[in-house]
């Protein structure tokens, strides 16, 4: 697996790239979720590699993944519990929340982005 | 008349002209919750006054509104839950549009740290109830609304009370526990909840409980852990960033009313200062049936201990920590002072706040090493506290909260047993000794 890094001042083009074994999904963080993420990076590009194409990539390995990958030392704990996120962080798949998309169970597919987004409580 | 005397002399006249508005106004407030009236006795009838054509005759000219939405306006009730960020823009502009009764409950009362977003108060209700304070800025923009002052703090124990006779609920709390409250109130009471919050640069906007839309709970069946909610008090907030947001909730109350709002399908509308475009709108779930309060087989039927629940009660204010058991660790600002002007007290004040606190306001030469950095400045740190040749070390912060933490630290991980903690921290510098300094 690997992955490249943008900043929040990085130009806005989707990547489009497309392999038959590898999945393009972006990773966006708002609302004060960037500062639990490493250098409060608000979007991080992942390209996931796949064994094969009948391997499904589930939202549920897809946040693990990101906990080892885009999360800050330390700050884990507080982007996961009890293998999904913690209560208090909305997840956002292509603009829908992901409770329309079947949660955990959604599987992944090329070019999608997925936001995660803190509630706000203040006023 | 010398002209700057004149300038004097009207400006104290403003002054106290201004006090005694708030005075008449508190009282009146007084004399007419006394009278008993509810959210229903306000004038209902099928026809404007002259007055309410000329007044809203802009308002008029449009299809959606029209003389028929203006009515359905004028004869609704709708209750503003905090009058704070969210609630002041929210609350005028419902006032100003038109709505016949409007309801507004706060418990606070009106600090000069709101000003600068609580945009229906003013410098002359700074230390007034903020309900009362609310209602003078009301009845100043539009005679014609009907305002009911709640100045209580919404529980458990009065909400179903509080908001009854209501068409809508606006939330423009600031907590998760009072979030919770008034969902499971509205969902109890069925009426439609808009909710909105903002804190830094962020704001979100709903409409729940609606036309089979989902509850609060629906979205967020459990709490999040307290410590990770941000306030306004503490991360701060940019002063329009909840003005937006509060009038959209305005918005969104007048789509209720009208009737427009049926017809949309339930969303959370997401706004940043810094992204590009400012708004983006996100598809919601519909109502859960297996949701705790709304769902098919609920198990909240009545109204709940919500600070229990949320792990923090319904104050915006960070609280007092209690960390270092051993009192001798803890030295009071006044205690610190007599010690720092004595000028051969030799010993090192480490201010642990954030850099961009530091530079809002810091103690004369007070070293500053955020605690958040300890590990990663750790030799600086050692460095400091080697170079005092045994003299004490006292930690500082906004409240005294962080800086028990970094005594923690200097003692356990550092071994430096001489280090203190500087109690109250630097709100407790001005308070205690230096009512000029200025804290935050």
């Amino acid at each position: 697996m690997e992955s490249s890094v943008r900043g929040s001042d990085s130009g806005d083009a989707r990547p489009v790239a497309h392999d038959e074994k590898c999945l393009t999904i972006t990773a966006m963080y708002s609302g004060g979720m960037e500062r639990l993420i490493k250098d409060e990076k608000t979007e991080v590009v992942h390209k996931i590699e796949r064994k094969d194409d009948s391997t499904p990539l589930m939202m549920e390995e897809f946040i693990a993944y990101l906990g080892k990958t885009d999360v800050a030392e330390g700050k884990q704990d507080m982007f996961i519990q009890e293998n999904s996120v913690r209560p208090g962080i909305m997840v956002i798949i292509n603009m829908v929340d992901w409770e329309v998309e079947g949660e955990l169970e959604y599987e992944l597919k090329n070019n999608d982005c997925v936001e995660f987004i803190s509630t706000l409580h203040g006023g | 008349m010398d002209t700057s005397l004149r300038i004097k002399e009207l400006r104290a006249r403003l002054d106290r002209i201004r006090a005694e508005e708030l005075e008449l106004e508190a009282e009146l407030c007084a004399l007419e919750t006394a009278a008993g009236d509810t959210p229903r006795s306000g004038s209902n009838s099928d026809r404007l006054l002259r007055e309410e054509v000329r007044r809203y005759s802009r308002q008029l000219l449009i299809p959606e509104i029209g003389i028929k939405g203006q009515l359905k306006l004028r004869n609704s009730a709708v209750l503003v839950v905090g009058t704070g960020g969210l609630g002041s823009p929210c609350a005028l502009y419902l006032a100003a549009m038109g709505v016949g009764t409007l309801g507004l409950v706060d418990h606070d009362t009106v600090d000069h740290s709101n000003l600068h977003r609580q945009i229906i108060h003013t410098e002359a209700s700074c230390g007034t109830s903020k309900v009362v304070s609310a209602r003078t800025g009301l009845s100043r923009l539009n005679p014609l609304c009907r305002v009911r002052a709640h100045d209580v703090l919404i529980d458990s124990l009065n909400a179903k009370e509080i908001l009854q006779g209501y068409d809508v609920v606006v939330d423009a709390t600031d907590n998760a526990a009072t979030r919770y409250l008034i969902n499971d109130a509205c969902v109890m009471l069925k009426l439609p909840l808009v909710s909105g919050s903002a804190v830094r640069l962020d704001g979100q906007l709903t409409v729940y409980n609606y036309n089979g839309g989902p509850c609060y709970r629906c979205l967020f069946p459990k709490p999040p852990p307290a410590d990770t909610v941000a306030s306004c008090s503490e991360t701060g907030v940019l002063g329009v960033v909840p003005g937006v947001i509060g009038s959209l909730q305005a918005m969104e109350v007048v789509k209720l009313l009208t009737g427009r709002k049926a017809s949309e399908a339930a969303s959370m509308l997401l706004f940043s200062y810094s992204s590009q475009p400012h708004f983006r709108s996100i598809k919601l779930r519909s109502r859960k049936a297996t949701c705790a309060v709304c769902g098919d087989t609920p198990t909240v039927r009545e109204l709940v201990d919500y600070a229990a629940f949320c792990g923090s009660g319904p104050n915006d204010r960070a609280p007092d920590w209690n960390i270092l058991d051993d009192p001798r660790q803890r030295v009071s600002c006044a205690e610190y002072s007599k010690l720092a002007s004595d000028g051969g007290h030799r010993h090192l004040l480490l201010d642990v706040r954030d850099e961009l606190q530091f530079d809002i306001c810091s103690l004369p030469n007070s070293l500053n090493i955020p605690i958040d950095r300890f590990d990663e400045r750790r030799g600086e740190l050692e460095t400091a506290i080697g170079d005092l040749g045994g003299a004490p070390v006292y930690a500082v912060c906004r409240r005294g909260n962080l800086s028990q933490l970094a005594v923690q630290y200097i003692r356990n991980k550092l071994g430096y047993d001489n280090s203190y903690d500087l109690a109250g921290g630097l709100v407790g510098w001005q308070q205690e000794v230096d009512p000029d300094f200025p804290a935050y």
